[in-house]
């Protein structure tokens, strides 16, 4: 065991993270300040107490999901489906829950259970039944758990949870929204885990080469199954922040989810070809999408510009790095 | 000694500014208000209803809504930050009531008042100063008359409701049931046609295979309305067919001489009185919980005039 990890690891250059990896990290932090400063100047309200808090309750959904969008980028692959497991798992979490008295506390292991099933299957679909490409497997899950997730219920929200649900979603700590330390727990443990475990840097060299990973040893199906498996899991755990903001469970839920959690792992820097990406420019990406979001609603933008924005600001992170890279050859 | 002295002198500028600025500035009432969407051409009325009134009163109207009705956690996430931004008053329409309750909650936390337009909250939630929305059964019932005036006693109708468990479609056709019941008509078939126009085609289509001799139709909306006309044209009929909403497919429906008729809701109202209600609370006034925006019947007469009165607010 301890042989292959030495063999993989060294074969495939993973020891050290290069020096050019910081340079994008640097240049995503300073392009957040830049666009804070900006909102700052624009709106009066944007560097209050009152409002940084509403972005980091706003953004926390999302920052979840992203760590499994994330992972299935890193391994070149997608998850289109996290806004319709958000969305399933919730839905069951309520049924057990709210319909039918299920114990708080055991409903949320049956929401994050559904959606690591969920995931799992997505990891099958690709693994083991060898469809093509996740972009289909997960297309597929996509409609299917909406499907379901409307069918339930007939479509009828479920609301009035108990309090235990609703604590990760609608508690703050002073001036702190919870989901803000769950946001930070999840990134630095799947930090710790990605970089200081084997299972961790297989995930790197899964992405950034399958046959080489194949034949150095490490199971790449395991680990696939592992990426999807968590991905549909922390799909699940936002569409419990998600239900304590709201305090209901609706089969619509999450769907400006799935391109947000993409548009933020891209503007994140990590690469569609899998093997590359840094999991703390990740949130950095959240953060950018929350903030123009926000930022442009104190401003009294029409919504319709916010969807081109981010649209025009995905375009732009992924040019400057290709004419970065040039540069650098 | 002399940095000293500049200093006070910079901060009493400073100082005596922000007076000036704070006397100078008339306390104006702030007033956001959060749509289901701004895209479509139902809300921009809304919204052209609210920034006439608000121009006119001079109010400052933060007016927000997500692209699409659907996009549930934008529009909370746009409640957050008008709440943020200090308003005086909260008018909001909510996309999905069961999920808005914790964002009402925080607005009643920072003690803003809130006038709920078009979509009210579950009845278990009261924590709103006004609801102010179409009355459907009212609107069900001036369809259900003007539908009972181009029939006689004992001539057959069939009534399409929306899907299964939305109230403001089964509101509109209890009160067209009602009216034509008691003008002598028989109801052939009553059957949920999902608010679509394909379904209330399919829906009509099967109906007439047992009923052949339907003499009009009331659809909760102008959907229903238009698909129950394309079978009843296929089957080779022309009877009075009457919807709600008078959306534009509908108005130049009824121009052709197609629909007889559609019931237009009060969305400009809904918009203006948004405003003007939201000053009356803000000056200390009582206003009913639940007020009527009212709702007209379209038919070839005005409907003309509806359509220019919307093109003057494109």
């Amino acid at each position: 065991m301890s042989q292959e990890k030495a063999v993989s690891a060294a074969a495939l250059g993973m020891e050290k993270p290069k020096p050019k990896k910081n340079m994008y990290s640097l240049g995503v932090l300073m392009s957040l300040f830049i666009l804070g400063l900006i909102m700052t100047i624009l709106s009066p309200r944007f560097l209050t107490i009152d409002n940084l808090t509403n972005v980091a309750s706003q953004a926390s959904v999302s920052a979840i999901i992203s760590v499994g969008m994330f992972l299935a980028i890193l391994t070149s692959g997608i998850d289109l489906s996290v806004g319709s497991v958000l969305a399933l798992s919730t839905m069951v979490m309520g049924v057990v829950c709210v319909n039918h008295g299920l114990n708080p506390y055991l409903s949320i292991l049956v929401c994050l259970a559904m959606g690591a099933l969920l995931g799992f299957l997505n990891g099958i679909m690709l693994t083991k039944m060898s469809l093509p490409h996740p972009f289909i497997s997960t297309m597929g899950m996509k409609m299917m758990a909406r499907g379901v997730a409307l069918v339930i219920t007939a479509a009828a929200p479920i609301s009035l949870f108990p309090e235990p649900v609703q604590f990760l979603g609608n508690n703050s700590l002073g001036p702190l929204p919870i989901s803000l330390f769950l946001v930070a727990v999840l990134y630095i443990g799947m930090y710790l885990f990605l970089t200081r475990t084997a299972t961790g840097r297989y995930i790197y060299a899964v992405g950034g080469n399958k046959e080489a990973s194949r034949l150095s040893g490490i199971k790449v199906h395991r680990i696939l199954n592992l990426v999807y498996t968590i991905s549909g899991m922390t799909a699940a755990l936002a569409g419990i922040v998600l239900v304590g903001r709201v305090n209901a469970a609706y089969p619509l839920a999450g769907q400006d989810y799935d391109s947000d959690a993409i548009a933020a792992v891209i503007i994140g820097g990590a690469s569609f070809f899998g093997g590359v990406g840094n999991i703390g420019n990740t949130i950095i990406g959240v953060l950018i999408i929350a903030v123009l979001r926000n930022g442009l609603n104190l401003l009294n933008v029409d919504s319709n510009f916010q969807t081109f924005a981010i649209g025009a600001v995905i375009i732009l992170a992924v040019y400057i790095d290709v004419v970065r890279q040039k540069v650098m050859k | 000694m002399q940095k000293k002295r500049l200093t006070a002198i910079v901060m009493a500028a400073v100082f005596a500014f922000v007076l000036c600025g704070g006397a100078m500035a008339a306390p104006k009432l702030k007033v956001g208000m959060v749509l289901k969407t701004l895209s479509s051409q139902y809300w921009k009325i809304v919204a052209a209803g609210a920034q006439q009134a608000a121009a006119k009163n001079n109010v400052e109207l933060i007016l927000l809504g997500p692209p699409t009705e659907d996009a549930v956690e934008q529009e909370i996430n746009m409640v957050q930050d008008v709440l943020s931004q200090n308003v005086d008053v909260l008018v909001f329409s909510p996309s999905q009531p069961a999920a808005s309750v914790n964002i009402l909650m925080k607005a009643k936390a920072k003690k803003v008042p809130v006038i709920l337009v078009d979509t009210g909250m579950p009845a278990s939630f009261t924590d709103y100063a006004s609801f102010i929305g179409t009355d459907n059964i009212a609107a069900g019932k001036a369809g259900g008359k003007a539908l009972a005036s181009q029939l006689t006693k004992g001539d057959k109708v069939i009534l399409l409701d929306g899907a299964p468990g939305n109230p403001s479609m089964s509101d509109r056709i209890k009160g067209a049931e009602e009216v034509l019941k008691a003008a002598g008509m028989v109801i052939a078939a009553k059957q949920p046609a999902y608010s679509d126009r394909e379904k209330a085609y399919t829906v009509t289509q099967n109906v007439l295979q047992t009923e052949p001799n339907i003499k009009g139709v009331f659809a909760g909306n102008d959907e229903e309305a238009l698909g129950a006309l394309r079978a009843l044209q296929q089957a080779g009929k022309k009877v009075p067919i009457i919807g709600v909403d008078a959306n534009d497919d509908a108005l130049k429906s009824i121009l052709a001489g197609d629909l007889y008729g559609s019931v237009a809701q009060g969305n400009y109202d809904m918009g203006r009185l948004g405003i003007e209600k939201a000053i009356e609370i803000a000056t200390g006034k009582k206003i009913e919980k639940r007020i009527d925006s009212g709702a007209t019947l379209i038919t070839k007469d005005n409907a003309q005039q509806l359509v220019d009165f919307r093109n003057s607010i494109k």
